[in-house]
Formats: C-alpha cells, sequence, structure tokens
C-alpha cells in the first residue's frame, strides 16, 4: 500500500514536473523570440534612421551646391551674357543702318538671347526665388498661378491654419516641403488631366496637412508604390526620401469622382 | 474524500470541450488550410475512439484494439501536420523519429500480437516523439523566422497545445499498467490530470484554429 501511495505520488509529480517543464520552455521561447524581434526592429529603425541622416547630408550638400551654382550664374554667367547680348543688339543695328542685310545674323541674336532666358530659368529652378524671397505659402501660391496660365485646368490654394507666414517649421524643413509639392503638381500637371484642382493647408493633430483634391486621374497607396518598384522615376523617389526625412506620411486615394493626395507632416519634427 | 463526482464532472468536461475545436473546423472549414483539415480528421478519429471506449465501458469491455490503431493514426496524422509545418533538416529528425516510433509499433503490435493488449511502450514512445516534434518547431522558429508576432501565429498554439498534452500524458502512459490495477480513489486522482490536461489541450486548438482563420 505504501508503495502505490508512493508510486501514486512519484507519478503525479512526474506529471506536475513534465507540465511545468513543458510551460517554463513555451514561457522561454516567448519571452526569447520577442526579446530578438524587438532587437531586429531596433537595428531595423536605426538602419533606416541612418539611411535618412544620409540622404539628409546628401540633400543639404545638393541644396548647397545648388546654391552655388546658382549664384555663379546669377551674378558671372547671366549678366555676362546680358551685355554680350546688349552689345551685339548695337552693333547689329548699327551695321543694319549702314544698309547691310542681317537675316541670319538677327536670328542668332534671337537665339542668344533665348539661351540667356534659358540659363536664367535654369537659375530659377536651382533655387526657387520666390520660396527664398517670399516663403512658402505665398510661394505655393505663385505656383499654382503658373500652372493655371499653362491650360484651361484651374488649381486653387487655401490656407485653413491659423499659420499666417509663421510655418512652426524651419526653413529647411520648408524648402522639402515645397519641393515635394513641387514635384507632386508638375506630375499631376503631366498625368492626371485634371480640370480642376484645391491645395488646401491643414493643422490636424500637430501635423500640418496638405491636401491635393483634383477631379483627374487619381492612384492609390497601392499604385505608387508599384510604381516606385518599377523604378518610376527619380522625382517619385526623391518624394519618398523627403518624407521620410521630415517624418511626414503620404497617402494617395481615389474615390468616383476626386483623387487625393495628402502630406501630413509632424510639426516640431 | 469521496472524488467520484469531480472525477466524472472533469470527465464529460474534458468530452465537451472536444466540441469546440471541432464546430470551428466544421464552421471554418472551407478556408482551413491543410494542416488543419489533417488535425480536424485527427480531432474526428479521436472522438469516435473515446465514444466507442464509452459504449465498451458501459458493457464492461475494453476497446484496446480500436485505441490500438488510433496510436498509429495519431502517430501518422501528427507527423504529417508537422512536416507541413517544419521545413529544413528538421524533417529528416522527424521522418526519422516518426519511423523509429512507427517500426517499434508494428513490432508491438504485429509481431508480438499486441492489438488487443494494454499499451504502454507505444503510447510512452510516442509521447516523447511529439515532446521533441514541438520542441523542434520552437528551435525552428527561434532559427527560422525574421518576425514573429504571438498573436498572429496560429500553428504556436496548436503546437503548445501538443506540448502540454503530451508532457502530462507521458507519465500517465508510462504507468498504463498500475493505473488499471490501482484503486478506483487513485485512479480518479491520476486519470483526472488527464482530462485537465484534454481540456486545456481543446482549448489552445481552439485558439490555434481562430487564429488561422484570421490570418
Amino acid at each position: 500500500m505504501e508503495t502505490e501511495a508512493q508510486l501514486s505520488i512519484f507519478i503525479m509529480a512526474g506529471v506536475l514536473a513534465m507540465t511545468t517543464l513543458a510551460l517554463l520552455l513555451m514561457a522561454f521561447f516567448a519571452t526569447y523570440k520577442k526579446k530578438m524581434v524587438q532587437k531586429e526592429l531596433a537595428q531595423k529603425e536605426r538602419e533606416q534612421q541612418r539611411q535618412i541622416e544620409n540622404f539628409n547630408a546628401i540633400n543639404q550638400a545638393e541644396e548647397q551646391q545648388k546654391a552655388r551654382i546658382a549664384a555663379n550664374l546669377h551674378d558671372e554667367v547671366i549678366p555676362v551674357l546680358s551685355l554680350a547680348f546688349r552689345n551685339l543688339h548695337q552693333h547689329l543695328s548699327r551695321l543694319e543702318s549702314s544698309g547691310i542685310e542681317l537675316g541670319g545674323l538677327k536670328k542668332e541674336l534671337q537665339s542668344f538671347e533665348a539661351l540667356s532666358e534659358h540659363i536664367r530659368a535654369v537659375a530659377h529652378d536651382l533655387v526657387p526665388r520666390q520660396f527664398i524671397t517670399f516663403g512658402l505659402l505665398k510661394s505655393l501660391e505663385s505656383l499654382l498661378h503658373k500652372f493655371n496660365q499653362s491650360g484651361p485646368a484651374f488649381a486653387e490654394f487655401t490656407n485653413e491654419t491659423t499659420f499666417a507666414g509663421q510655418i512652426p517649421l524651419n526653413h529647411y524643413s520648408q524648402l522639402q516641403v515645397y519641393r515635394m509639392c513641387l514635384e507632386i503638381l508638375n506630375n499631376l500637371h503631366k498625368h492626371a488631366r485634371y480640370e480642376y484642382l484645391k491645395l488646401s493647408l491643414r493643422e490636424m493633430n500637430s501635423n500640418m496637412v496638405l491636401v491635393f483634391a483634383h477631379n483627374g486621374n487619381g492612384i492609390n497607396n497601392t499604385e505608387f508604390e508599384n510604381l516606385l518598384q518599377a523604378g518610376g522615376g527619380i522625382g517619385l523617389k526623391s518624394l519618398k526620401s523627403r518624407a521620410q526625412m521630415l517624418k511626414a506620411r503620404l497617402d494617395f486615394a481615389t474615390d468616383k469622382t476626386v483623387s487625393y493626395i495628402t502630406i501630413s507632416i509632424p510639426l516640431h519634427a | 474524500m469521496d472524488v467520484g463526482l469531480p472525477f466524472i464532472l472533469l470527465k464529460y468536461t474534458a468530452a465537451i470541450t472536444v466540441i469546440i475545436p471541432l464546430s470551428f473546423c466544421l464552421r471554418f472549414f472551407k478556408t482551413l488550410n491543410f494542416v488543419l483539415r489533417v488535425l480536424f480528421l485527427y480531432l474526428v478519429l479521436s472522438m469516435i475512439t473515446d465514444a466507442e471506449a464509452y459504449v465498451m465501458g458501459l458493457n464492461n469491455r475494453h476497446n484496446y484494439f480500436l485505441r490500438n490503431w488510433f496510436t498509429m493514426a495519431e502517430l501518422g496524422l501528427l507527423t504529417l501536420i508537422y512536416y507541413k509545418i517544419i521545413s529544413g533538416p528538421g524533417r529528416a529528425l522527424l521522418i526519422g523519429g516518426a519511423v523509429v516510433v512507427g517500426l517499434l509499433a508494428l513490432f508491438r503490435f504485429v509481431y508480438l500480437g499486441g492489438w488487443h493488449q494494454a499499451d504502454n511502450v507505444i503510447n510512452t514512445s510516442e509521447s516523447w516523439f511529439m515532446i521533441l516534434t514541438s520542441g523542434l518547431y520552437f528551435l525552428s522558429v527561434l532559427r527560422g523566422a525574421d518576425e514573429y508576432n504571438p498573436a498572429g501565429a496560429w500553428f504556436l498554439w496548436l503546437n503548445a497545445a501538443f506540448l502540454m498534452y503530451f508532457s502530462m500524458a507521458f507519465f500517465l502512459f508510462l504507468f498504463t499498467g498500475y493505473l488499471e490495477r490501482c484503486g478506483l480513489q487513485r485512479y480518479y486522482y491520476l486519470y483526472s490530470l488527464h482530462f485537465i490536461s484534454n481540456i486545456a489541450f481543446n482549448i489552445l486548438l481552439s485558439i490555434g484554429i481562430w487564429k488561422q482563420r484570421r490570418s
């Protein structure tokens, strides 16, 4: 009887011991795997942060380079070209008044003038003068005004915030926002074939939100990612990189008649 | 202290809880993957064996023949389940273990004519095989998957169910002979552990089936 009692206790103890071992194994597994995943996630985040910092550094260097090139073009090349054009024009006028036929030369002079204008435009594209002079809000308005002049489509800008020119983002971040808007507007102008576009600036939950609402052809987030994967141009990649740098969220959505592109930028980022 | 009533309550609770994973399988049958369909077959066979044992028990008869066949089927079905889940070198270990236990079973049941006898050797061997296989699966997940979400990894629940059940059952299977000749009170105390493991097994399986439905 005693032996039987001992055996029963042994069996019960054995069962409980095996159960405890099983529970310990499961607990160990859950804890260890969770730690491993957290470690991997932290590593991915560090890698992403490093990429953003790299992009930031390259972008800043690029902006500085662009500013130098624009300044050189503006201060040295354009004045020289303008002066050369004026002098040539004067010489040609004198020759024409002497009765010499200048048909071909006048054409070359026009090409020269066009070249000067192109270089001026390049300089302005490198560094957006409107943005530097008037700030983000005015430059966005001015941008939309230029697009309106290029075709029948109509675009308007509305500021639904209380910022009134004092946007709570540093100058560099505002420049990135400007470039993102420029890229989006260029793409919409080329591909969306909208008749009406409304760009709204809002403030929601400590985010500055820009919403491009239009009645043209839109894409959704999946289509945007597919375009990126398919090597869809430097513009889209730079759009995504700038969004990552600003820790902003890009959303593409389409409805039956209206398509939206939303940029949500956390303020004080 | 009379443990007859709690024992009977546990027995019927364990029998009823098997309905939960079965009903989940039936409800979501169209969306079940291959592994869960095999699990469903396993649960159906288990239920048939238990029902037959109950009926035979009412007539004071044993159903060793069906129980031994079920052991073989259980080995085959669970091996198939883990074969589908585990990849890489672990599969070779799995097949090796299953072959060893299978050959042992054939020797015991066919060569020694043990179909109609109580068996604890094969049950115990199978328990060890399943404990090691569950551990093998945990190891393969630790080494393998880059992303792990406990809430979404449905098979982890099934694996936990098998590990829990066979760990608890191991000692009971080892001492099957003793259980059959020990006094009723002791039998109630010891076999109630098996019912508790059944209840835990069914609940964990149900959670795993539910999670798969959502993944």
